[in-house]
């Protein structure tokens, strides 16, 4: 059974380049480009991760997670961050228990980003 | 009357006055009683005849001390000196006593008895001139020998005939030395010829002559005031001289005294005055005594009162009211029934009127003087005149006021352009935030698909386009690097940034960074070596992650720019301050690079530094988040000998 991953990205370019990645990584993948698409596509899939972006348009990251959090069925899937902000300037104590990682965009190349993902389901 | 006597005998007339009261005749028997009295007798006892006939005239007459002496003279008579003369007082029938000069004889009677036949004659009066003479000459005697003055007699050769005791006194030499020698025997020859020549004076003129001299004895000087006049006998010859001197040395040494303590004192006085003088005629402010009174007068004015008050001279102000120089002259009046009752006043301004009617304003200064009784007579005063500077001091204001308006409408501009300057840095920086967040996104893009290419390309494209390739990501990267750090900087100076300060242990931060540099530094064959003082302590409070944003920036730097050699990290702890140390054998910063190293987008023209990628902004943000955690940096460096950036940051 293969794994099934929802990215929640707002830029589309970079939304295509995980998905390819991930896709030729042997990954299901689901897209949504803003939190409430997001919320739906989970609802729908039952994803095993989440890559979610925080600043989208609509319902934003944090719109997402507090929706996420009180949607019984998901609310347990794992997730990792992946943001423009610093970690410090973000507060989301309340959802530490789901977040698995946060990425810093700049920190990373879109590359090592899906390499993250990859790394997470061989441990 | 004796039949002896005949009628022929001129004698006779002599009888005549025994029954007078020039004489006084007495008969007394061998038993001493009055056989016969006569009027003298009457007159001088104070009885009547019959009341002294039958008396014992020794026992009732003549005092008991005297009665004596009395009775041996009689006796003496009788025995054959039949004539005596003796001197005896009488008790008169008052009780008082008269002295009586008697002559007596003795007599023999018809029946062979003897009687004694007296003559008296009074002397009382005489007797009591002569006592009073002679007390009055013990009266001069005395005065001669206390008297301070010096007297003394000489005879007409200049021999000293007496001196009192005050010539030993005052001259020094003994009243035996003097007597009987001259005064050149006494004295040095120039003292003698000076009482000599006055003597001479006295003689020749037969006048007395006061004079007052000088002169010295034994090398002691002597002022003496003396009178000298001729000494006559009782034929009014002049026999000699009487002196009287008068020793005044003290005096005229005190008066010399006075003379030059009245010299000098005046010669002070006269300066002082001068002085004052001076300063009056002189001072530029106006000086004065003036009266009281309805309008009172000037009694004296200095010349600067004259020409502040506009007068001609001295003289015409002395001549006019000083009522006329007020403004309202009703207001001399009260001002100088003030003046009376206050008695004192200092810098009053008061507005006078210059003679050319022109108003002046002036400090005025007064006291009053008064008599001995302390009644006020006149007053003095000082008038200053203040228009020039209460001028200057009304420019003053209104030169402050304007000044302060100006500051307050300046500073007012300046908080609105500082106002606009934050605006438009707030506006830039969110400008700048805004455009790299965009810029970001698809250089993200750019980079992703690169990788996508690369990986893909392994087959399908040749080494020249994989090449073509790297740099296109590689730029990117650098792009993305430069939109990080602008990003950072706005943030910064948006106080966007949060420090997050926390425990942070800096051996193991340090390690972390060896790990991360180590392989890079192989690489390039540079050694990396790092030195953590003893004084370091095991944590410090700080924003970990700004920390090591700050050394990576640096060490980065080290490494870009030493070509070959050592880059030193030495870490150690200096009055409570945790130090850093990055020194590197590289190119190194010239003097002039070094003022504009943390400056934007400043990378110096070293071709070396141009060939090396970087944003340019490293260092400005570096310096940025030192500031950021309370710290400093610096740089110490020399070109072509290596550079030291020193960080400091407190514990």
């Amino acid at each position: 059974m293969r794994k099934k991953v929802l990215i929640v990205e707002n830029d589309r370019e970079l939304l295509n380049i995980y998905k390819i990645r991930l896709e030729q990584a042997g990954f299901n993948v689901f897209t949504a480009q803003d939190g409430l698409t997001g919320i739906k596509k989970a609802l729908e899939n039952l994803p095993d991760l989440i890559l979610l972006d925080l600043a989208m348009p609509e319902a934003d990251g944090k719109d997402f997670l507090s929706i996420f959090q009180i949607s019984k069925n998901i609310k347990d899937t794992p997730i990792i961050i992946v943001s423009n902000y610093s970690p410090d300037h973000v507060e989301l104590t309340d959802f530490k228990d789901q977040i698995v990682d946060y990425l810093v965009k700049i920190e990373f190349t879109p590359k090592e980003i899906a390499n993250k993902v990859i790394n997470f389901f061989q441990q | 009357m004796p039949k002896k006597i005949k009628d022929t005998d001129p004698r006779k007339y002599l009888y005549d006055i025994i029954d007078t009261e020039c004489v006084i005749a007495v008969i007394i028997d061998e038993n001493y009683k009055i056989i016969y009295a006569n009027k003298g007798a009457e007159k001088v006892s104070g009885y009547q005849k019959k009341e002294l006939l039958n008396k014992n005239g020794i026992q009732c007459f003549i005092p008991k001390e005297y009665q004596k002496k009395i009775l041996e003279r009689i006796k003496r008579a009788y025995s054959g000196n039949l004539k005596e003369k003796t001197i005896a007082p009488l008790i008169t029938k008052s009780g008082r006593l008269r002295t009586i000069f008697w002559n007596g004889a003795i007599k023999k009677t018809e029946d062979g008895k003897s009687v004694l036949a007296l003559y008296g004659h009074d002397i009382t009066e005489e007797i009591q001139t002569k006592k009073s003479l002679e007390k009055k000459e013990e009266i001069y005697r005395q005065l001669v020998e206390n008297s301070f003055a010096i007297i003394y007699t000489k005879d007409l050769k200049g021999r000293y005939l007496s001196v009192n005791p005050a010539w030993k006194i005052f001259k020094g030499i003994d009243a035996k030395e003097t007597i009987n020698k001259t005064d050149y025997e006494i004295f040095n020859k120039k003292t003698a010829d000076i009482f000599q020549n006055t003597d001479n004076k006295v003689i020749r003129t037969k006048k007395m002559y006061s004079s007052y001299d000088k002169f010295s004895i034994k090398g002691k000087d002597y002022y003496q005031e003396t009178v000298k006049y001729p000494l006559r006998n009782e034929k009014g010859e002049i026999v000699g001289i009487c002196g009287i001197s008068h020793d005044v040395t003290e005096q005229v040494k005190a008066k010399k005294e006075l003379k030059i303590f009245e010299r000098t004192t005046a010669s002070a006085l006269r300066k002082s005055e001068e002085k004052y003088r001076t300063l009056f005629n002189n001072i530029n402010i106006g000086v004065y005594r003036a009266t009281f009174g309805k309008h009172g007068k000037f009694l004296d004015v200095n010349p600067a009162l004259v020409r502040i008050l506009g007068y001609r001279s001295k003289k015409e102000l002395l001549s006019i009211r000083i009522s006329d120089i007020y403004l309202n002259p009703n207001d001399r009046v009260k001002n100088s029934n003030e003046i009376k009752k206050i008695g004192i006043y200092n810098d009053d301004e008061i507005i006078y009127k210059k003679k050319d009617g022109t108003l002046i304003i002036t400090s005025d200064s007064v006291k009053v003087v008064t008599n001995e009784n302390g009644k006020p007579i006149y007053f003095d005063g000082i008038i200053e005149d203040i228009t020039e500077q209460k001028k200057i001091q009304k420019q003053i204001k209104n030169y402050a006021k304007h000044l302060e308006t100006m500051v307050l409408k300046r500073t007012h501009e300046l908080e609105e352009q500082t106002k606009k300057a934050l605006e438009a840095t707030k506006i830039k920086s969110a400008f700048l935030a805004s455009v790299s967040h965009e810029l970001r996104t698809p250089l993200t893009s750019i980079i992703g698909y690169t990788e996508l290419m690369e990986d893909d390309a392994l087959k399908k494209i040749n080494n020249k386009q994989k090449n073509h390739i790297k740099i296109i990501k590689k730029n990117a990267q650098q792009l993305l690097r430069l939109i990080s750090d602008i990003l950072d900087i706005t943030k910064i100076e948006n106080k966007g940034a949060k420090l997050k300060i926390e425990e942070c242990n800096i051996r193991k931060l340090v390690t972390e960074i060896k790990k991360v540099f180590k392989p890079l530094f192989s690489k390039k064959g540079l050694e990396l070596e790092i030195i953590i003082d003893q004084t370091v302590p095991g944590k410090i409070k700080t924003d970990h992650q700004k920390l090591r944003q700050i050394l990576f920036n640096l060490i980065s730097n080290a490494l870009k720019f030493t070509p070959q050699g050592v880059v030193e990290i030495l870490v150690y702890s200096k009055s409570k301050k945790i130090i850093f140390e990055i020194s590197d054998t590289g190119i190194g910063i010239s003097h002039k690079d070094k003022g504009r190293l943390f400056q934007v987008f400043q990378r110096t023209n070293n071709p070396l530094v141009q060939k090396t990628e970087g944003s340019g902004l490293g260092l400005v943000l570096t310096k940025k988040m030192v500031n950021l955690l309370n710290g400093k940096i610096e740089v110490k460096s020399k070109p072509e000998q290596g550079s030291t950036f020193i960080v400091s940051l407190p514990q």
